[in-house]
């Protein structure tokens, strides 16, 4: 026991006390501030960070007379940059800078002002927020006699860099894809809308994880309704962890029941610039390259960056593919039971004499056959995302070849189910969207089973029951099957077809934009003009 | 708790419900032909046991059933065997066919059934082939029943006619085609392009009979190499088979009802004794009109045909002239109009029977004179006059200009 604490020996008692309090607080440190003594301050962070060896206490006297204290987590700041604006000026060039520090008022103001030299530096108290801001990779200078902070901003740990989306990939679009850091992410998004306008609201949720959760959006192109609608979803949230947007997602999601997903995801910036265009709220989440986009409708879902990046009569074809596709992925194995076990006069005869032929004395019925042809497509498809890279590869040959032709040449299944599974997949994988096909392999699963009980009725009652409820589900108050349900026939040109972007001078309505235009096409039809006068 | 009863229900009524019409497309036999004869009078059937004693079976079915590849499978199927034997291939084709006799057609297919793993299925029925001595003794209203009442039975099939008995034409060589059935169907819709055959639809076929039409039906004959002929037509009369009509006269018969698409036509070469010009129709129009002249009915034949000219049986000749075309044209129609008159009058004298429509043309026309002599539209109808009239048009006249 020094001089100093014999000195203040009634504050020891209340000292004690205090560090009483922190030790049962469990956790909850609000109108905790800190005291006036640095050892006892030092003390109460020990106690708080017992066990938690990352957390380092750096003692150090500025200009070699005043007490200080520097508390970090090991890894979260940028090393250099601790030492280089931090310490060094502290404890060696607080002299050079040419300021007399006489007492630790001064010390305190002056390092503040003065000697420290980061962008970021703020001083604070509240207990609560200074172990927030070492939890997220700050540096926390305490000073002696001083009840006041200084949080110096040096985050830096390790971080993945900027790099292809592994996903969604685009043949003209531009490469980069969103990381796992949060700053990263809303800078790609500024840095393709550069409108001060575009806002950028921080969010901390989880009671532990206290995730930071950042909305972004268009002040006066956004409906008001819906950015209130997405803050009160957020403030609805009471978990205590957010590992991944993913639980977001779900977490605000207007029906939770349903196959299909709700919110959008993506990990392209071009793609979440587009919607934020539109009018949309994005979701941005600390530690997750996967940006949330709400609302989500069934067309939105089934676009690609492509679709705008090519010319329209490009991307038109090759949007009619993606909803065969997307149709073809859904029914076609149930058509084929349904047809082979119900309705053999719907296929055209010359198919079905081949069909018949092929499935002479095969062992399963045609329903069975497609649930372990599917079983097994499934498997390859789950075992290849498993394995690592190249081995994964391997394995969707191998299961292709062996499964496929070994199953037709020992007779297990016939030729024409390998035909339907593997065209099955395949149409799957041309839908854009990861989650939307994700859902249609749910369904495909449904409707199999309806159509092996009912044939072709069962088929048209999956299909009806699955349009109504496409048709009441909404996302985020707008309707998922916007703009056909209901309909608006301006909205249509960016649905099946990708009209040029001439004619779509206007935000989709259905959004309920404040800002309508896209373009001016007044002026635009002016320069034409010129344009033809001149030639 | 009620809206989970009422979940579970559904499941289960879903569940429970279904799969009673289930039916594995290799638990079916497709029935790709059909053929109907009468029963004949030979020790062959009698010692197989196919009629009874008292005589009471009417009809002979044979049904071309899918071929099935693998020898193992074909094993369960057949049942008696119309003229198989020979050779192994033979035997193999043999075995896709079953017959039975019956009393109706649904009694001689449940007999099948007995000696069958498969159940028939008729939804992909090519054709549906009447013997020739069936369509003779019986109405055909009478044998179409079945065929007609069926639910299940493919509308689009073809029915013909066959020279002889209709189950041997199964016997036939289906060369690269799966099955004897799919050859006639692909060759009757060929064939039907060059307006040799009557290529006859069966809604078509049922609609004409049920009005008590007169008609022409195409026709089939097994030829001695096991090759398939499918040509001429069979005049059917009230129901029953009168006669046939040979390939030109079925042409013939064709432009009349206007149905001609294709075809060819031989003419004498007026100018140069024992040549021919031979013309291909690209495309032929005719209107039949019906006029009444003396308080008779008489008919016109009007035909406007375009052609052009593939063969003048010299290849000495470098160009086809103006003069030389008129001439050509004149040619071709006088053939084209010898042709239909000798056609008519065969219809009208012969067979007595109006398949070209004229009866029906007439009451459409002239419905109110139609009332006072359709009684006698029988007697009158071999005694109208027609009147043919043929125009050619040479469109053109090939590489030798």
């Amino acid at each position: 026991m020094s001089w100093s604490d014999l000195f203040k020996n009634k504050k020891s008692v209340l000292n004690k006390k205090k560090i009483e309090t922190i030790k049962s607080a469990g956790g909850a440190y609000q109108g905790i501030t800190l005291g006036k003594s640095l050892d006892e301050n030092i003390k109460s962070l020990q106690v708080i960070f017992k066990d938690c060896d990352d957390v380092v206490f750096r003692s150090f006297k500025i200009a070699g007379r005043i007490k200080a204290e520097l508390v970090f987590i090991d890894g979260m700041i940028k090393s250099e940059a601790v030492d280089d604006f931090i310490m060094k000026p502290l404890i060696l060039e607080s002299r050079i800078a040419g300021v007399q520090i006489e007492n630790e008022n001064e010390a305190f103001r002056y390092t503040k002002e003065a000697i420290v030299s980061t962008a970021n530096i703020k001083e604070t108290k509240e207990l609560e927020s200074i172990l927030f801001s070492i939890m997220s990779g700050g540096a926390v200078i305490m000073i002696d006699r001083q009840e006041y902070a200084l949080i110096v901003e040096a985050k830096g740990f390790e971080h993945r860099q900027v790099e292809q989306p592994t996903g969604e990939n685009a043949i003209r679009g531009p490469r980069d894809a969103f990381t796992e850091t949060l700053g990263i992410n809303t800078t790609l998004i500024r840095r393709r809308i550069r409108d001060p306008r575009l806002k950028a609201k921080k969010y901390y949720i989880g009671e532990r994880s206290k995730t930071e959760v950042v909305i972004m959006y268009i002040e006066d192109i956004v409906d008001p309704k819906l950015v209130d609608q997405v803050y009160k979803r957020l403030d609805g949230i009471d978990v205590d962890s957010i590992v991944g947007s993913g639980f977001i997602e779900q977490l605000i999601e207007d029906d939770w029941i349903s196959p299909f997903p709700q919110v959008k995801t993506t990990e392209r910036p071009d793609r979440v610039a587009a919607a934020l265009m539109e009018g949309k709220v994005c979701i941005l989440v600390d530690n997750t390259p996967y940006i949330l986009i709400v609302p989500a409708t069934m067309s939105d879902l089934l676009t690609a960056p492509d679709d705008y990046y090519e010319r329209w009569l490009v991307a038109s074809l090759i949007r009619f593919v993606r909803l065969i596709g997307a149709v073809t992925a859904t029914v076609l194995p149930s058509l084929y039971i349904a047809m082979v076990s119900y309705h053999p006069e719907m296929i055209p005869s010359t198919l079905a004499l081949s069909i018949a032929t092929g499935r002479q004395g095969m062992p399963f019925p045609a329903f069975i056959e497609a649930f372990i042809m599917e079983a097994v497509f499934e498997l390859i498809r789950e075992a290849s995302i498993r394995l690592p890279g190249s081995l994964g590869q391997t394995i969707g040959v191998v299961g292709a070849v062996v499964i496929g032709q070994a199953a037709v040449s020992a007779g297990v299944v016939s030729p024409a189910m390998v035909v339907v599974v593997a065209l099955t997949g395949i149409a799957n994988f041309a839908v854009p969207s990861f989650d939307v096909a994700l859902s249609y392999r749910v369904l495909r699963f449904g409707l199999m089973l309806l159509s092996t009980v009912l044939g072709m009725y069962g088929i048209i009652l999956g299909a009806l029951l699955i349009l109504s409820h496409l048709c009441i589900l909404k996302s985020f108050g707008i309707p998922y099957m916007a703009p056909w349900i209901p309909l608006t026939w301006r909205d249509l040109k960016d649905t099946l077809i990708r009209s040029p972007w001439l004619s779509m001078r206007r935000r989709p309505a259905f959004m309920h934009t404040q800002d309508k235009k896209r373009m001016d096409l007044d002026s635009y039809e002016e320069t034409l003009r010129q344009r033809k006068d001149k030639a | 708790m009620m809206k989970r009863i009422l979940v579970i229900l559904f499941v289960l009524a879903a569940m429970l419900a279904g799969c009673w019409d289930k039916v594995e497309l290799d638990r079916r036999a497709l029935v790709l032909g059909a053929a109907m004869d009468t029963v004949p009078q030979s020790d062959e059937f009698k010692s197989k046991g196919h009629v009874k004693e008292d005589g009471r079976e009417l009809y002979i079915l044979t049904v071309e059933t899918h071929m099935a590849k693998m020898a193992s499978v074909t094993s369960g199927e057949g049942g008696g065997n119309g003229g198989g034997g020979g050779n192994g291939g033979v035997q193999q084709r043999a075995k896709r066919l079953m017959m039975h006799t019956g009393t109706s057609f649904f009694e001689a297919l449940r007999k099948m059934a007995t000696e069958s793993d498969k159940i028939l299925f008729f939804g992909h029925q090519q054709v549906l082939i009447i013997g020739e001595e069936l369509a003779r003794t019986y109405d055909l209203n009478k044998i179409m029943d079945f065929w007609d009442r069926d639910p299940e039975i493919d509308r689009s099939l073809k029915v013909l006619i066959a020279k002889g008995r209709a189950g041997d034409i199964f016997n036939a060589d289906p060369k690269h085609s799966q099955a004897v059935s799919t050859f006639i169907r692909n060759q009757s819709e060929q064939t039907g392009k060059t307006s040799r055959f009557i290529n006859l639809g069966l809604v078509e076929f049922l609609s004409k009979l049920e009005k008590g039409a007169d008609l022409l039906v195409g026709g089939i004959a097994l030829l001695d190499d096991e090759g398939l002929k499918i040509s001429g037509s069979a005049v059917i009369k009230g129901g029953r088979l009168q006669g046939w009509l040979d390939e030109m006269e079925t042409m013939a018969a064709q432009f009349v009802m206007d149905e001609v698409k294709g075809g060819e036509i031989v003419a004498p070469d007026p100018e140069r004794k024992g040549n021919f010009i031979t013309a291909e129709i690209f495309s032929a129009k005719s209107r039949l009109n019906a006029e009444i002249q003396d308080g008779m009915p008489s008919f016109a034949v009007d035909v406007k045909m375009e052609c052009g000219i593939v063969e003048i049986s010299d290849q000495s000749v470098k160009s086809v002239e103006e003069k030389k075309i008129a001439v050509a044209e004149k040619a071709v129609s006088a053939a084209v109009e010898k042709q239909i008159k000798d056609t008519v009058t065969k219809l009208q004298k012969q067979y007595k029977a109006d398949v070209l429509g004229f009866g029906d043309k007439f009451e459409k026309y002239h419905n109110r004179e139609w009332k006072e002599i359709k009684e006698k539209w029988d007697k009158l109808y071999p005694e109208v006059p027609v009147y043919v009239k043929v125009q050619t048009k040479v469109r053109k006249v090939g590489r030798k200009y």
